[in-house]
């Protein structure tokens, strides 16, 4: 559940709204892809092009 | 918060048939997240607001709640206690108490330990959570604690003078050197322990003092279980930088009915693992016990958040299973929440929260937005910004993310963070040089060209104001010539329909001749040139770039009749800029409607190092073919212009 307060600073009344709040990051997502076997979220950091080129 | 939990003993608490895998899944739909599960440990993330799962025993409470909705039998067996007696006054121990600070104060004295080793069930599971075993009073401790999230102390009971303790704030400048050995200077506003002589004994909630601590040598032992107002936890903890693991619970606040369980459990196991002899009476200072929060709901509320009609018996049964009391009267519901999530819950959206997480959000009907379509945003870049990356990807280039927090030589004009992790992150960087440089030099060992290429913000600093965040593309080359990465940075430009002139200038960082800006209407859109160590470099300013091009190119009619096409070949002096010869015969001759550079020789023989240059001309007319004594003409003008403002001679 978002929290009213929280809609209320983003200047929405929550008597007439409400919401489901989730979030994932980018790199998690990604390393959820099938097939990708990444074994560390950091090689997407990495400046190794023996990395880099894999993509 | 990260925390490890072995299955074996969370089964201690947690009856159920289910297997690892499924009280890993069904644990991470409805509450705590697990990471993996290996070696038969849970690796789980607890949220701050959720430190009552902290713990084999919140794990299990919350999974011997979750289990049954998945249609999987499980049933929590609560934590044996013994029988255990409190009392606000003992004769073994005189304590002064802050209540602001320590809410609930309690302590029994253990006579007769014998210091001694683990036993290997103890030594194990505490290896299995990382914690290293030291002896069986500091193991308890630590299991204690792992077991229930409950902190535990222990103190050398004769060291503490005059068996006395003032539990108060610090005053600025105060020292205590806490058990490994480092002295601090307290800042004030921390909660120590004072004995009857007047020493600091305990940094209360983070460490223990040296001047009290258990050694070989100690016959009594004082239990000490408590309960610490998390803001000065906190505070204390960040400033002094001590992140132990009784600070990183403390600070989220604890449950004081949690003490009970902490000291019973302790008692017991010191009396069967040390061979003490507990104190009849435990010291229990704890002015204002819990007194259960009730927050009031109703059915239609719980309906229209949820999006679905859950009947009330279901309500009932998932809050209870939660450790909540439930009262209907009509359609109002009233909840009284239990200690442990009194920090947790206050308003009828947490009830909510509870009701949808245990009925599973993956339950909850879906629906797709009715309506009309909202209007795009004006004027994204992202489509550009795409755009741009396919493109240097296609003239091989691969894509690379650096860090925007850089090492001041690398942005000694940058913003700096107030509380850096280190120095190699300490500034807002101010270009991507020397970051694709390091990307760069990560690969030495490549001896093929490469291209790596960012676009990424750079945060300019603005006096009184925030720093204007920039986004910039920057590029390296290695391994390459200049012509080929030039080549690179030009097929961009071409490709984006952008109309720019190149002219040479020398710049900071590039070698002297080898750098030239890129200019559109006046603006400077970016550069390119020759760093030292032969790595090339190009840097764009992203929104520069975007204004200049244009998606779309006008149609130029296509000539009716075709080009005389030739091939010239010319000497020039050193370090004669040739794009500028190109540009010159370009903009002075109307017929040349092409001209390229399609080979360089380069003659090493000799003093001097000679190259020869080949041409290609493309002579054409739009209403007419060229007649041979016209393309001579204007052959003649082409090569006298050259050799006048260039000094090129033809071969």
């Amino acid at each position: 559940m978002v929290h009213p307060t929280v809609l209320t600073n983003g200047g929405i009344d929550p008597k007439v709204y409400s919401g489901f709040a989730f979030g994932w990051g980018v790199e998690r997502t990604y390393m959820m892809k099938s097939g990708l076997s990444i074994p560390d979220i950091r090689l997407l950091y990495s400046s190794d092009l023996k990395f880099l080129r894999q993509f | 918060m990260d925390i490890k939990i072995p299955d074996d003993w969370l089964r201690d608490f947690l009856k159920t048939k289910a297997t690892s895998t499924e009280i890993a899944k069904y644990l991470s739909l409805s509450g705590p997240s697990v990471e993996k599960v290996e070696e038969s440990v849970y690796f789980i993330e607890v949220t701050t607001n959720r430190v009552d799962i902290a713990s084999v025993v919140g794990v299990a409470k919350e999974a011997a709640a979750i289990l049954p909705q998945f249609g999987v039998k499980a049933r929590l067996q609560p934590v044996k206690l013994p029988a255990l007696k409190f009392s606000t006054k003992v004769k073994y121990l005189e304590a002064e108490v802050n209540h602001n600070l320590c809410p609930r104060f309690s302590a029994v004295l253990i006579k007769n330990v014998q210091i001694g080793q683990s036993p290997g069930w103890l030594k194990n599971r505490l290896a299995a959570v990382g914690v290293r075993p030291i002896n069986n009073v500091v193991d308890i401790s630590n299991y204690v604690m792992h077991e229930l999230g409950q902190p535990v102390h222990t103190f050398d009971y004769d060291k503490i003078k005059g068996a006395k303790m003032i539990l108060r704030e610090s005053k600025k400048g105060e020292n205590l050197t806490t058990l490994d050995g480092k002295t601090h200077t307290l800042p004030g506003g921390d909660i120590v322990i004072e004995d009857g002589a007047g020493r600091l004994i305990d940094l209360a909630g983070i460490m223990g003092g040296e001047n009290s601590a258990v050694d070989e040598s100690t016959k009594n032992v004082l239990l000490f279980v408590q309960t610490y107002n998390p803001v000065n936890i906190r505070q204390t903890s960040m400033s002094l930088a001590q992140r132990t693991e009784a600070a990183v619970l403390f600070e989220k606040g604890l449950d004081p009915e949690l003490v009970t369980d902490g000291i019973g459990r302790g008692i017991e196991l010191f009396v069967k693992l040390t061979g003490g002899k507990a104190e009849k009476e435990i010291l229990d200072i704890y002015p204002n016990p819990y007194k259960a929060k009730k927050v009031l709901t109703d059915i239609d509320f719980i309906t229209s958040r949820l999006g679905t009609s859950v009947e009330k018996v279901k309500i009932t049964q998932i809050l209870r299973s939660l450790g909540f009391e439930t009262e209907w009267r009509g359609k109002i519901l009233a909840v009284l929440v239990p200690s442990f999530r009194a920090r947790d819950i206050e308003i009828p959206e947490d009830i909510v929260e509870e009701i949808a997480r245990l009925y599973g959000y993956h339950n909850l009907p879906s629906e797709l937005m009715q309506g009309a379509l909202p209007e795009p945003l004006a004027d994204a870049p992202f489509g550009f910004e795409e755009k741009v990356k396919n493109l240097l990807k296609g003239y091989g280039g691969v894509e690379v993310y650096t860090f925007s927090l850089v090492a001041f030589e690398e942005a000694p004009t940058g913003l700096t963070l107030k509380n850096s992790l280190g120095k190699e992150s300490e500034y807002l960087r101010t270009s991507l040089m020397p970051s694709l440089l390091k990307a760069a030099r990560e690969n030495l060992g490549e001896k093929e060209p490469f291209h790596l290429f960012e676009m990424a913000n750079v945060y300019l600093p603005k006096k009184g104001d925030l720093p204007n965040e920039k986004m910039m593309l920057g590029g390296i080359f290695a391994n390459s010539s200049y012509r080929e990465a030039k080549g690179a940075v030009e097929g961009l430009i071409n490709e984006l329909n952008v109309k720019s002139e190149m002219f040479s200038e020398d710049a900071a960082h590039y070698l002297s001749n080898r750098h030239i800006y890129l200019k559109a209407k006046g603006r400077i859109l970016g550069e390119f040139g020759e760093l030292s160590q032969g790595y090339l470099y190009y840097e764009f300013d992203t929104e520069a770039l975007r204004q200049a091009h244009r998606e779309i190119e006008s149609f130029k009619p296509i000539p009716k009749y075709p080009a005389q096409i030739e091939d010239m070949t010319l000497t020039f002096p050193e370090r004669t800029k040739i794009g500028e010869v190109i540009g010159f015969v370009l903009s002075k001759e109307k017929w040349i409607s092409r001209m390229e550079l399609t080979d360089i020789y380069k003659d090493a023989f000799g003093e001097a190092l000679s190259s020869a240059y080949t041409f290609r001309f493309w002579y054409q007319h739009p209403s007419k073919t060229l007649g041979n004594n016209e393309v001579e003409e204007i052959r003649k003008r082409i090569l006298a212009g050259i050799k006048e403002k260039f000094g090129g001679i033809a071969k």
